[in-house]
């Protein structure tokens, strides 16, 4: 397996605010990795780090080189979308084709231009033109279109409607993904993602509280919904959070006795979501 | 297709008012032209006390080169304020632009190092826009050389029609000759824009501005001398003194003044390019320092864009 990035006591600090905290982490080739976050808990500097966009402390190692010093040649195998759209207005879409088929030695023009051809976006539009949704069409087009090896998104479908934010994602597994790319991707919108992760990493205050595999979560932590009169019975077994739904108490457990919890009530693997709640909730207690 | 060649194309994507801005003004000049044109040709027609053929007869070749060169002239120097203005809003614009718009997320997302990137807007401010203004001038010239030598073929001598082709080539040898010097000569200067529009988070042109009149001023409080102000001074005007010849005796070879009707009439005999003193220029330690002060700022410009981060 190889290991495309490797971080290693990440510390940022803007003023009195500590963006990054000593965070350590390694994410291996053909992975769909969440980097998940409360806002302003240092993700987003988190990835601009690894794009070297962004001074820090620390080590950092992408595809073997240090992104502050080579961010040219690390950006040769990995791409970007970030959380608005970012694509300059006044460019048109055909130039936009141009420029990156010019300056970047592993774009496929044609490919990029079959991509646009299922979109209603022309060749002849400004950018400024087009909505937002058609914006990321375009961008997730140039960057489907090139041979790279990691892929950055940060909040990549933050203000679009649901069909462009379902369809995004759709394009990026079944065009995109295979076992030689690598996807590393900020979002608010856990539940719609968490279905095409890997891996999971947790960022709160510019710690990391998790970094797991969905297999090992699933391993690891379990629900359980009780009826209230067992609710007792599963408070003395220590559990992460409790909370209330349709008159249940639901129990998240890390590390908890199946079998005992099986008799408290019904068990199941806790949704990211739910999971990220009662992980910040531990850290800020 | 080079990188940097690449790049500058976008810079003229962008920055479309490099080609438009003098081209609107070398189609204002032919225009002019062609308007005083169409008054030589009614002034014929209708005035019988206007000696039209008398004055055009008394043009020789040299005069009608000269002609032909004098209205270049003209071209030339707007067309050179128009240049220094939009170059001086291009290199402002060039860097802060993307931040303030945050599409160097989009520009930094691709291979291309910040040198290349700060070089190519250096590129596009010293060379590509000099030769866009070239390309407009020799344009505009070829139309004000038509126009004009039709005119006067009209007025009965063809001399005009004759010797402005070489008039224009001069002109515009001499032209490219200036552009070049100039850019070399502006070189710290644009370095400077660079650095401040890299820099700035806002009010470019007042920071552009700003700490070089400080500098005057604390010099002069403190010190009581103006050597910023010379210098700086020096710096803005004083290039064509260096880079066109001082001696008297090749000026003559050029002007020759006649006293005639009471008039001063200017020809030039001898051709322009007996101007161009580029020895002077290269010799001169205010080129080479101006070249070392601009690497700097060359470099400031290119550290800002690479770590400065308020994206």
């Amino acid at each position: 397996m190889t290991t495309l990035v490797r971080a290693a006591g990440l510390s940022k600090r803007y003023g009195d605010v500590t963006a990054l905290d000593n965070a350590s982490f390694e994410i291996e080739q053909g992975r769909i990795v969440g980097l998940i976050g409360p806002n302003g808990a240092g993700k987003t500097t988190a990835l601009k780090a690894v794009l070297g966009l962004t001074p820090f402390d620390g080590e950092l190692e992408v595809l073997g080189r240090d992104p502050r010093r080579e961010r040219h040649r690390v950006m040769q195998d990995v791409c970007f979308i970030a959380d608005v759209a970012v694509m300059p207005k006044w460019l048109r879409v055909r130039q936009a084709l141009d420029v990156v088929d010019r300056l970047h030695p592993k774009f496929d023009r044609a490919r990029a231009e079959t991509f646009l051809s299922r979109t209603t976006v022309r060749m002849d539009s400004k950018i400024g033109q087009l909505s937002k949704g058609m914006v990321t069409q375009l961008h997730l087009a140039l960057v489907m279109a090139i041979e790279a090896r990691l892929l950055v998104l940060d909040e990549p479908t933050l203000g679009l409607d649901i069909l462009f934010r379902k369809e995004f994602y759709t394009a990026l597994l079944n065009d995109y993904f295979d076992d030689n790319r690598t996807i590393l991707v900020t979002t608010h919108q856990v539940e719609e993602i968490e279905h095409i992760l890997t891996d999971v990493m947790f960022i709160d205050r510019g710690r990391l509280v998790l970094n797991e595999s969905m297999e090992a979560i699933a391993d690891r932590y379990v629900e359980v919904s009780v009826r209230p009169d067992s609710a007792e019975a599963a408070r003395k077994l220590g559990p992460l959070s409790e909370s209330e739904l349709f008159g249940r108490r639901v129990f998240l457990f890390e590390n908890g006795d199946r079998d005992r919890l099986r008799m408290l009530g019904e068990i199941r693997t806790p949704g990211v979501a739910d999971l990220f709640v009662a992980k910040i909730k531990e850290h800020a207690a | 297709m080079s990188t940097l060649q690449a790049l500058m194309r976008r810079e003229l994507w962008e920055h479309r008012a490099i080609v438009l801005a003098p081209a609107a003004f070398g189609a204002l000049f032919v225009i002019v032209n062609l308007l005083a044109a169409l008054g030589v040709v009614k002034i014929h027609i209708d005035a019988n006390d206007v000696d039209l053929a008398g004055v055009v007869s008394s043009l020789d070749a040299a005069k009608a080169g000269a002609l032909i060169q004098l209205g270049l002239a003209l071209v030339a120097v707007w067309l050179n304020v128009v240049m220094v203005l939009i170059t001086t809003f291009y290199l402002l614009d060039c860097l802060y632009a993307e931040r303030k718009d945050r599409s160097i997320l989009f520009w930094k997302s691709l291979p291309v190092s910040d040198t290349a990137v700060v070089g190519s807007k250096l590129l596009t401010a010293a060379a590509v826009i000099p030769l866009v203004t070239l390309a407009i001038f020799v344009a505009a010239g070829l139309c004000i050389y038509l126009i004009t030598g039709l005119t006067v073929k009209f007025a009965g001598s063809g001399l005009v029609l004759s010797a402005g082709p070489a008039a224009l080539v001069e002109a515009t040898l001499v032209h490219l000759y200036a552009l070049a010097v100039q850019s070399l000569w502006y070189l710290p200067l644009f370095g400077w824009l660079l650095l401040v529009s890299a820099w700035s988070r806002r009010a470019v042109l007042l920071w552009s501005v700003l700490p070089p009149i400080a500098v005057i001023v604390v010099e002069q409080i403190a010190l009581g001398t103006r050597h910023f102000a010379t210098l700086l001074q020096e710096r803005l005007i004083g290039v064509y003194p260096l880079a066109f010849t001082d001696d008297p005796a090749r000026q003559e070879l050029v002007w020759r003044f006649e006293d005639e009707h009471a008039n001063v009439d200017l020809q030039f005999s001898e051709g322009l390019l007996q101007l161009l003193d580029p020895g002077k220029l290269l010799s001169s330690p205010g080129l080479w320092g101006g070249i070392v002060v601009a690497a700097l700022f060359f470099a400031g410009a290119v550290w800002m864009r690479r770590y400065r981060d308020d994206s």
